[in-house]
C-alpha cells in the first residue's frame, strides 16, 4: 500500500537512512539508485515493483536535487507517477483501498456503493487535470452533480497520478541543494555514477532550435520549448501544435526529434513515427496546427498581455509568426494598430 | 468652454460630480473587506491616469484616503498577497485568490440593440443562472461561499470565497469559466462521453439528455423541433423518410427506436446513426445556447484581476457597487435598489442635448431637450452616463 512516506524528504530521516547499515535500507538505496538510472535508460527493471518499494523516493529526490538536472528529475518522477497510475488500474487495489490512497495524496475520493461509481470534489479534480489533455478530462464533459464529479476509476487514478505529480515536484523543491552535497556524502560513487551515465546516455538538456528563429514565435509555442527545456512532460495536443507549427515554418523532421530530446519521456522510434505522421511523411494529411480558440479551451494558451495575440484578427499560431515576419522585414513600417489592448479592471 | 476647463482640461460637469462623489465618500460605510491589508488598491481619478499597487491596513485608513482623494472609479484585487503595493507582479507575492464571474451586457447577444434596463433584466437572468444552477447547483458551493454585487454599470459581480477556490490556478479556473458557458462542447466527444456515463447522470449530459428525450418525445408538436429538422434535413421528404426510420424496430431488439430515444439514459447513444448524429448536434448547439452563462471569461481565469470595490461609486453611471444578498436577488432592481438614496433629497438642473425617456427609482421619465430640474440621484446618472451636462 501507497503511505505518506512517500514524501518524507526529511533531513534527519535522509541522514539516518545513509547512516543505517540494515538490509531493508540497503535495499531502500539501492531502489533510489535504480530508480533514476532505470529513468534514464528506459529500463524496464527500475527496481520499483511494489508500492512498497516507493520508500526510495525521498532519496531519489535527494539525489536528483543535488545533480540539479530538470529532465532527469522529471522522467524519474514522470516514471513514478506512470507506476502509480498503473498499479491503481491493476485490479490488486480495492474500491476502499483507493479511497484510502486518495488521502495519502490530500484527496478526499469515495466510494458510492449504491451506484458503483467514485465521487471525486470538484476543486479536487479540476486542479489535477486542468493540464491534461483529451475530452474526457474536461469538466464539461463530467457527471457533475453538487460538487462531486461521478466517475470511474481510471480517471480517478488519473487525478492521483497528477497529484502525486505535484507533490513530489513540491517535495523536490523542499529540499534545500546547498545541504544535499553534505548529506549525500555517504553514497557519492553511487551519484557520480549517476552523473556519468546521464552525460552519456545521450539525453538532451538543452533544446537546440537549429537557424529557426525563436523570436517571432507566438508566446504559445514559446511556452512549450521552454517547458521541454524544463523537462515538463508536454500535453498531446501541445506537443502536436509544436511539431505542426515547426514544420509549417520550415523546420526539418530530424531536427524536430532532437528538439524533442528533452522532452521527459522521450522516445526515438515512437517521435519519430508521430513526426513522420504529422507532417504528411507516412500519412495522407499534413496538419496544420490548431486554431487558438482550440489551444485556449485545453489551456495552452499563453497569450497573456501579448500585443499581437490580443488583436481581434488573430486566429491561429500560424498567423502570428507570419505578420511578425513581415513586420521584421519592412523595420520602417510601424505596427499599424498592434498596442497593449489587455484590459485589466472591469467596468 | 470655461475657464476651468480651458486652463486645466476639466469641465465643470465632472467637477461637480466630483464633489457629490466627495458628499457620498465622506460618510462612506465601507463594508468589512476580507483580508483588506493583504490586497492591492486601484483608483482612477476624476482627472488622471490610474493608480495601482496601493494598500491600506485597514477600512478606516482606505475610507481616509478615498474621501480626500476622491476617485472616479475603484478597485480592489480578487487576489490576497504578501506584498500587495509591490509593482511587480511576482514580488507581491500571490498567497490566492477568490474566483470572480463578471456578467456584462459586452457578452449578451443583441445588447446593442437594446435599451438599459433591457439589458440590465437580461444580464440578471443569466446571473441568477449563474448563481442559483451552476454554482449553488453543480459546483455545490454554498450560500456563504457567495458575495454578489451589482457591478454599478451593466452588469453583476459575483465572487466565491470558498477555502478550496483561493489555490486555484488559472487553468483550473478555466474549467469552471468553461463549465458555466458550456464551452468545449464537440457532438463526437460528447456521444462518447454519454456512452462512458455511470448510471446517475447529471451536469450538462444530464441537460443535454433531457432535451434529447424532450426532442423525441414532442417530434412534431414543437416548432423548435421542426426548425431543427428543417435545418438538418432540409425537405419535407427527407425528415418524412428521418421520421419513418425512427418508426423501425431496432435490429436485435424489440423495440422501436424512436422508443429507445424517448427513453432517459446512455442507451439511445448506441443506436445514434449518421441522421441521428446531426440531430443530436443540433439539440445539443440549443440546449448550450438556451441554458448556458455569458461571463467574461478572462476575468474568471485572471488570478490578479482588480474588480470594483463594494459600496464604491461606478463613475460612469454614479450608482453604487451595491452587495446584494441571496434572499433579495429576484427583486433586486438597481435602478432604484443602487442609488445614493442621499442624492436623492436634492433636486439638481441638467442639460439636456436630445429629448430622453427612461425609468430610475420607480419613476418614468419622459424629458425633454435643453434645461431640465430632477432629483439629485437621476441627474448624476444623466450627468455620469454623459447623457446630459450639469448646469
Amino acid at each position: 500500500m501507497i503511505d505518506q512516506s512517500v514524501f518524507d524528504t526529511n533531513k534527519e530521516s535522509i541522514t539516518l537512512l545513509l547512516g543505517s547499515n540494515d538490509e531493508q535500507m540497503y535495499k531502500v538505496r539501492k531502489n533510489a539508485y535504480r530508480l533514476i538510472i532505470g529513468s534514464l535508460t528506459d529500463d524496464e527493471d527500475h527496481g520499483i515493483r511494489d508500492p512498497e518499494d516507493l520508500s526510495c523516493l525521498p532519496l531519489a529526490l535527494w539525489i536528483l536535487r543535488y545533480i540539479n538536472e530538470s529532465i532527469l528529475t522529471s522522467r524519474t518522477i514522470n516514471f513514478v507517477r506512470d507506476f502509480i497510475e498503473r498499479y491503481l488500474n491493476s485490479g490488486k487495489v480495492s474500491d476502499e483501498d483507493l479511497e484510502f490512497i486518495s488521502r495519502v495524496f490530500s484527496l478526499t475520493i469515495d466510494y458510492d456503493l449504491e451506484d458503483e461509481h467514485f465521487l471525486i470534489p470538484v476543486g479536487q479534480f479540476i486542479s489535477n487535470v486542468a493540464r491534461l489533455s483529451g475530452y474526457n478530462h474536461r469538466l464539461i464533459y463530467q457527471n457533475l452533480d453538487h460538487g462531486l464529479v461521478r466517475c470511474r476509476r481510471p480517471l480517478v487514478a488519473k487525478v492521483i497520478r497528477e497529484t502525486f505529480v505535484k507533490q513530489a515536484f513540491a517535495a523536490y523543491d523542499s529540499i534545500d541543494p546547498d545541504a544535499t552535497a553534505e548529506i549525500l556524502a555517504p553514497i557519492y560513487e553511487e551519484v557520480d555514477e549517476i552523473i556519468n551515465k546521464l552525460k552519456s546516455s545521450g539525453i538532451k538538456v538543452n533544446v537546440d532550435l537549429g537557424s529557426v528563429d525563436f523570436s517571432m514565435f507566438p508566446p504559445c509555442i514559446k511556452e512549450y520549448i521552454s517547458e521541454m527545456r524544463e523537462g515538463i512532460n508536454l500535453p498531446h495536443l501541445a506537443r502536436f501544435t509544436l511539431v505542426s507549427f515547426l514544420h509549417k515554418i520550415g523546420m526539418d523532421n530530424p531536427s524536430m526529434v532532437e528538439l524533442f530530446k528533452t522532452a521527459p519521456d522521450f522516445n526515438e522510434r515512437l517521435t519519430t513515427y508521430q513526426i513522420n505522421h504529422i507532417t504528411g511523411q507516412i500519412s495522407s494529411t499534413e496538419y496544420s496546427p490548431p486554431k487558438c480558440s482550440v489551444l485556449l479551451s485545453n489551456h495552452l494558451c499563453y497569450k497573456g498581455d501579448d500585443p499581437i495575440c490580443n488583436k481581434e484578427w488573430l486566429k491561429h499560431p500560424l498567423q502570428y509568426y507570419t505578420f511578425k515576419k513581415k513586420m521584421s522585414a519592412k523595420p520602417a513600417i510601424k505596427m499599424k494598430g498592434v498596442k497593449k489592448t489587455s484590459k485589466k479592471f472591469n467596468h | 468652454m470655461s475657464l476651468t476647463h480651458a486652463l486645466f482640461g476639466r469641465n465643470e460637469s465632472d467637477l461637480k460630480l466630483q464633489n457629490l462623489f466627495q458628499k457620498y465618500y465622506s460618510s462612506w460605510s465601507l463594508p468589512a473587506v476580507d483580508k483588506l491589508q493583504s490586497r492591492e488598491i486601484g483608483f482612477i481619478p476624476f482627472f488622471g491616469t490610474m493608480t495601482r499597487h496601493r494598500s491600506f491596513n485597514d477600512v478606516r485608513e482606505l475610507s481616509h484616503f478615498v474621501s480626500n482623494v476622491v476617485p472616479r472609479h475603484i478597485y480592489y484585487s480578487s487576489a490576497y498577497y504578501e506584498y500587495p503595493e509591490e509593482r511587480v507582479m511576482k514580488d507581491k507575492k500571490w498567497l490566492g485568490a477568490e474566483l470572480i464571474f463578471d456578467l456584462d451586457a459586452d457578452h449578451i447577444p443583441g445588447a446593442s440593440k437594446m435599451t438599459y434596463e433591457q439589458i440590465l433584466k437580461e444580464v440578471k437572468k443569466h446571473t441568477h443562472r449563474l448563481i442559483f444552477e451552476f454554482l449553488l447547483g453543480d459546483i455545490g458551493l454554498e450560500e456563504k461561499d457567495l458575495k454578489v454585487f451589482f457591478s454599478g454599470g451593466r452588469g453583476y459581480h459575483v465572487h466565491v470565497v470558498s477555502d478550496w477556490i483561493y489555490s486555484l490556478s488559472s487553468d483550473a479556473r478555466r474549467e469552471i469559466a468553461n463549465y458555466v458557458r458550456g464551452e468545449g462542447f464537440s457532438p463526437a466527444d460528447l456521444r462518447r462521453a454519454m456512452l462512458e456515463t455511470p448510471s446517475k447522470m447529471s451536469g450538462w449530459k444530464k441537460r443535454i439528455d433531457d432535451q434529447v428525450v424532450n426532442f423525441y418525445t414532442l417530434l412534431n408538436k414543437s416548432d423548435q423541433y421542426a426548425e431543427i429538422l428543417s435545418k438538418v434535413f432540409g425537405t419535407e421528404k427527407k425528415i418524412s423518410s428521418y421520421v419513418e426510420n425512427l418508426n423501425k424496430i431496432i435490429t436485435g431488439k424489440s423495440v422501436k427506436k424512436i422508443e429507445v430515444f424517448r427513453t432517459e439514459g446512455i442507451e439511445k447513444y448506441q443506436y445514434m446513426d449518421v441522421n441521428d448524429q446531426l440531430v443530436f448536434s443540433k439539440i445539443m448547439d440549443s440546449v448550450i445556447s438556451d441554458q448556458q452563462c455569458e461571463i467574461d471569461e478572462p476575468v474568471t481565469t485572471d488570478i490578479h484581476r482588480l474588480i470594483r470595490m463594494p459600496q464604491s461609486l461606478h463613475g460612469k453611471s454614479g450608482l453604487i457597487v451595491k452587495p446584494i444578498h441571496l434572499d433579495e436577488f429576484e427583486s433586486f432592481d438597481p435602478l432604484i435598489d443602487a442609488r445614493v438614496p442621499e442624492f436623492s433629497n436634492q433636486e439638481l438642473t441638467v442639460n439636456l442635448p436630445r429629448d430622453f425617456s427612461m425609468s430610475f427609482g420607480g419613476i418614468t421619465y419622459k424629458l425633454s431637450e435643453g434645461i431640465n430640474k430632477l432629483p439629485g440621484d437621476f441627474s448624476i446618472f444623466l450627468v455620469a452616463t454623459k447623457i446630459a451636462n450639469f448646469v
